[in-house]
Order: structure tokens, then C-alpha cells, then sequence
């Protein structure tokens, strides 16, 4: 079978940079490791590409995100690098890269605005409301360098990285781990305090299985995350997903108010 | 760049609404169907190159799958960057020379294939890098029947644990795979060895087990690739590897030794101490008897 050989571009100084690069970012405050870790990555991403039939499209995009992938694998397999919470992973790239940078990384809020820019043009708002929500839902965002240093961490004293069980079927005692639920809903809702005052870490559980009970379409749980998730406009997501303008809102109002009356069947009446 | 903002003037998100969407999206236990989808299929999935179930399934991932979502997100952030780097014109018009040279062997003389390799030593290894390039194009046939086979091993009944002998296949695995990059002769070498590790899932310290997986299996990613140019090196009948290909899998041993002493794993330890004390001949029998043990 034929194989795809250009893939060998990733030796080039070019790439060599953008690698380091990307490691750097990832790897602030441990200048030590950037070169050996970029070089084992590299070989890592090597062996995955050297499988390849044919050339993925759009090659630059292709190799950064693989290049990335690998950077996470290696970080978690060889040194342990904690895992974002499972409540954070749910919610998609948006939070899981701003709670990176937030609470693995410890950036100041300037340094997160600044690299969320250079992926997406969110807008500031959007990226403040979820800057909130990290801080205020994850339990010691920011702690984690303070009782293990990153570099100590890179010689393999880090946290277990076993407790993170993957998968989709987590009971939601494990969903709800590290998650300061009544600090993230008074984050997400501003004033509207008589929800959240409702909504509290007691009756979540059942909340979590009533909607269960009632699973979401592929397409509704893509527009939620590509809106609620990813600050996509209706309008935008519809086109990503292939869908009408007018039935993607259509669904999306349809979906939401699904959503309150499972809410609603199951004890939360104000929503 | 992607603009995600460009028509919100008729958007009008409520935070509640925003607090039932999280609601149902941490809670969502649906499982998705059929196999996860990597990288390249979620590329070709967004470029409608996928056939209709097959689409649909990769579909189910995006939608359920935070990591197929995040990769699929970020491939739509990374497409909408400006191009940075184009494909490299060195790294193009050298694979054609080299192309080219090996299509005429006609005037190609041995003065030529120097050249070419020099070409590959100068640009595939320059002296900064420390790590082991894949070779373009320098493995023929030959060395494939030199490959040993597990009917060749001299350790049967247990010598190293199944789980870091497993390791140690599924490195040389990838090793052949980087090496070889799909060239005729070399599938059954390669099918043979397992392409996975075991799970450490139920070892008593899981972390450590999977740390040691994935260490031995990088042993196994360089002793093939090294035996690979033991082979090469005897069939092409020169003396010496490339200075520069010595110095870096020298340097990469010293780097394996120490952590393969960290994590205590004797047997394979006393072989790369001896892969880095000795000259290239030497190594070549060491690395051979290393990957005999494992078979």
C-alpha cells in the first residue's frame, strides 16, 4: 500500500521551531526539559505519521494539532501531567484550554485573553464568562504547581494520572469530582441567584440522571457545544454543521425547552 | 481565522439557557458508535471524503467525544490560522533528487549514492539533533530476510515478563514502521509484531506499570531502528555508521540506560549498559541478542 513520505517536512528547522514553540507554551516554567521533550515528541508523532497512507488535508493544520495530541499523550503517559476534571473535558475545547492555561499554567488573565485570541476571535465577554466559571468551579485551580513543582513533576513525581477513568458512562459522583457546582452556577447565572440557590450539589445527582434518562441527538448536543461551549453564533454553527439557519434555531429552542421540563420533572421549578 | 462572532446580533443567549446546556452536556452518557475516529479521519470527515456510515459514526464521536470534538475544533482553529509554514521546498526537492537518482541507477555511480547520502546525512541529520531520523529511502529489500522472526528466539519459557516482552515487540514495531515507511517487503515483519501494549489498568500501581510499558517500548522503537542499520550498514558492506547517526543513538542509549535504572528494569538494563559501552560492532551483536531475548 502506498504510504505518504512528505510527512518528513517535521525535521525541518521550520517545523523544529514551531514544535519547540508549541512545547515552550505548554511548558512554561520548565526551560530544562523544552529540547529533550520536543525530540521525544517529535519520534512519537514520526511513529503515527509513518502509518499514514495518503496526506491528510490542509498539512500545516494537520501536523500542529497532531503535533499537539502527542505533546498531551507524552506529558500524562510519561510524567503524569494531571488531567483537566471529567466536568471541564465535557465541556469542550474552549474550557479545557482555558482551564490549561488558568489552573495548570497559572497565566494571568491578560496571558489567557491573549492566547485565546490567536486561535479564535471570541469575543472578550466570552472569554471572561468562562475565565469565571474555571475559577470558580474547579476546586484549587491553580494549586497544583504549588504542591509539586512542574519540573519536579517532569522527573516523574507528579500526581496519579490513573484517576482520570475516561470514557462516557461515568456515574455522576465521578462528573461531579473537583467541581465547586454553587460557585459555578452563581458564576454562569450573574444575579439570577434563586436558581442556583436551588440547584445545589444534593439534588445534582438526580438531576444528572433524569437527563440521562432523555439523551441528547448528535446534532442538539453539537449546537449546545458549539454555542454554549465554543461561542459559536446559531448562525455560524448551522453553517459548520451543514443546517439551515432557521432549523438550527428552530432545534435549539426546541432542545432547550426539552431540557427545562426534564429540569422541571425533576425538582428544579424556577429554571 | 475563524470568526465565530459574525452574526450574534440575533443571538440572544440567556445564562440560564447556557446553565441547562452545560446541565446536559456534563451529564450525556450516550456511548458513541463504532470505532474512534484519529486525527486524519475526523480531517476527512470534515471534508465529506467519508462514506455515509462511516460518516455518521464519526459523527456520534464529535458530538459525544470531548477529545473527537476538541480535535475537530482545533483543526478548525488551526485551518483558519494563516499559513506559517508552507510544506518545506528543501525537504521536497531533496526527496525528488533522491528520487531521481534511484530511478536512473544507469549513471547513478557509486560516486552519486555517496553524494546521496551525504545529502541525507547533511539534511536529515544536522549535528543539533539528538533524536533518530527516519532514513528516506535507505532500506531495500535485502535486510527484510535478515529481520529476525520469532522462530528465532532463544528464550522461550519466560525469561522477561510477557507484559515488557509485549512492550518491547510493539516499540519494535513502530521502530520498523518509522524506518521502513511501508517499502515492499517489510509487512510481514511488522504484521507479526503486536501494535499495542497491554493495559496496566489492573496492575497493582497502574502508573508505574504503564510508565514501564511505554519505556520499554521506546527501547524497542530504537533497537530496531539501530538494528535496522546494522543490517543496512552489512549488506551495503561499509564499515562504519553515519558519524552523526552514531553519536545521537549513542547518546540516545545513555538517556534510555539512565531511565530504564530508574525504573529498575534489570534485564533490559544490562543490555543497553553494554550497547553503550561498545563499539559499533559490538553493538550491532548486542542489539541483535537484545531483540533475540524478546522474541
Amino acid at each position: 500500500m502506498p504510504k505518504w513520505t512528505d510527512w518528513q517536512c517535521i525535521y525541518n528547522d521550520n517545523w523544529t521551531m514551531e514544535f519547540k514553540n508549541i512545547v515552550r507554551k505548554r511548558l512554561p516554567f520548565s526551560t530544562s526539559v523544552i529540547d529533550d521533550t520536543m525530540l521525544d515528541v517529535r519520534q512519537e508523532l514520526a511513529i503515527n505519521l509513518s502509518t499514514l497512507n495518503e496526506a491528510p488535508h490542509s498539512i500545516n493544520a494537520y501536523l500542529r494539532i497532531a503535533f499537539r495530541n502527542t505533546l498531551e499523550d507524552y506529558l500524562r503517559k510519561k510524567h503524569g501531567y494531571p488531567r483537566p476534571p471529567e466536568w471541564i473535558k465535557r465541556l469542550g475545547a474552549t474550557y479545557e484550554r482555558i482551564y490549561k492555561l488558568l489552573c495548570l499554567e497559572n497565566r494571568t488573565v491578560n496571558d489567557v485573553h491573549a492566547s485565546m485570541s490567536s486561535l479564535y476571535k471570541h469575543s472578550r465577554d466570552f472569554i471572561e464568562n468562562i475565565i469565571s466559571e474555571v475559577r470558580a468551579g474547579v476546586i484549587n485551580c491553580g494549586s497544583w504547581r504549588e504542591t509539586v513543582s512542574m519540573d519536579d513533576s517532569l522527573n516523574g513525581n507528579e500526581m496519579e494520572s490513573s484517576d482520570y477513568l475516561g470514557g462516557t458512562s461515568l456515574p455522576p459522583d465521578v462528573i461531579l469530582q473537583n467541581m465547586n457546582s454553587s460557585a459555578l452556577f452563581k458564576a454562569i447565572l450573574g444575579d439570577a441567584q434563586m436558581l442556583s440557590n436551588s440547584l445545589h450539589s444534593n439534588n445534582l445527582k438526580v438531576v444528572f440522571e433524569s437527563l440521562q434518562k432523555k439523551p441528547l441527538q448528535d446534532d442538539e448536543c453539537l449546537l449546545l457545544r458549539m454555542i454554549y461551549t465554543d461561542g459559536h453564533t446559531v448562525s455560524s454553527a448551522a453553517r459548520l454543521l451543514g443546517m439551515a439557519d432557521k432549523k438550527a434555531r428552530s432545534q435549539l429552542n426546541v432542545t432547550l425547552k426539552r431540557l427545562r421540563n426534564i429540569l422541571q420533572t425533576s425538582g428544579i421549578t424556577d429554571i | 481565522m475563524t470568526d465565530i462572532k459574525d452574526n450574534s446580533i440575533d443571538d440572544d443567549l440567556q445564562p440560564s439557557d447556557k446553565l441547562v446546556s452545560l446541565l446536559a452536556l456534563m451529564s450525556d452518557k450516550e456511548p458513541p458508535v463504532g470505532v474512534t475516529p484519529n486525527l486524519k479521519e475526523i480531517q476527512d470527515w470534515q471534508f465529506g471524503k467519508l462514506g455515509e456510515q462511516r460518516a455518521a459514526e464519526v459523527k456520534t464521536h464529535i458530538a459525544r467525544d470531548p477529545e473527537c470534538y476538541k480535535m475537530w475544533s482545533d483543526l478548525q482553529a488551526a485551518s483558519s490560522l494563516e499559513p506559517k509554514i508552507e510544506e518545506s521546498p528543501t525537504t521536497n526537492t531533496f526527496l525528488t533528487f533522491i528520487k531521481q537518482l534511484w530511478s536512473k541507477p544507469i549513471w547513478l555511480g557509486s560516486g552519486g549514492m555517496v553524494t546521496a547520502m551525504l545529502v541525507i546525512v547533511v539534511i536529515l541529520f544536522p549535528t543539533n539533533k539528538s533524536d533518530w531520523s527516519p532514513l528516506i529511502d535507505p532500506i531495500h529489500a535485502a535486510p527484510e530476510f535478515n529481520w529476525p522472526y520469532l522462530a528465532m528466539s532463544s528464550t522461550r519459557g519466560g525469561v522477561l515478563d510477557y507484559r515488557l516482552k509485549r512492550a518491547f515487540q510493539t516499540g519494535m514495531r513502530n521502530g520498523l514502521q518509522l524506518t521502513t515507511q511501508g517499502q515492499q517487503g517489510w509487512s510481514t515483519a511488522i504484521d507479526i509484531l503486536p501494535a499495542s501494549l497491554l493495559s496496566c489498568d489492573n496492575a497493582i500501581n497502574s502508573t508505574q506499570c504503564a510508565q514501564q510499558s511505554e519505556l520499554v517500548r521506546k527501547v524497542g522503537v530504537y533497537a530496531a531502528v539501530l538494528y535496522i542499520a546494522c543490517l543496512d550498514k552489512d549488506v551495503n558492506q561499509q564499515s562504519n555508521f553515519d558519524e552523526v547517526f552514531w553519536r545521537s543513538q549513542s547518546d540516545a542509549w545513555d538517556k534510555l540506560g539512565v531511565e530504564l535504572q530508574a525504573e529498575n528494569i534489570k534485564v533490559f538494563n544490562s543490555k543497553v549498559e553494554k550497547l553503550k559501552a561498545g563499539n559499533q560492532k559490538q553493538q550491532c551483536n548486542t542489539v541483535r541478542d537484545l531483540i533475540y531475548m524478546t522474541y
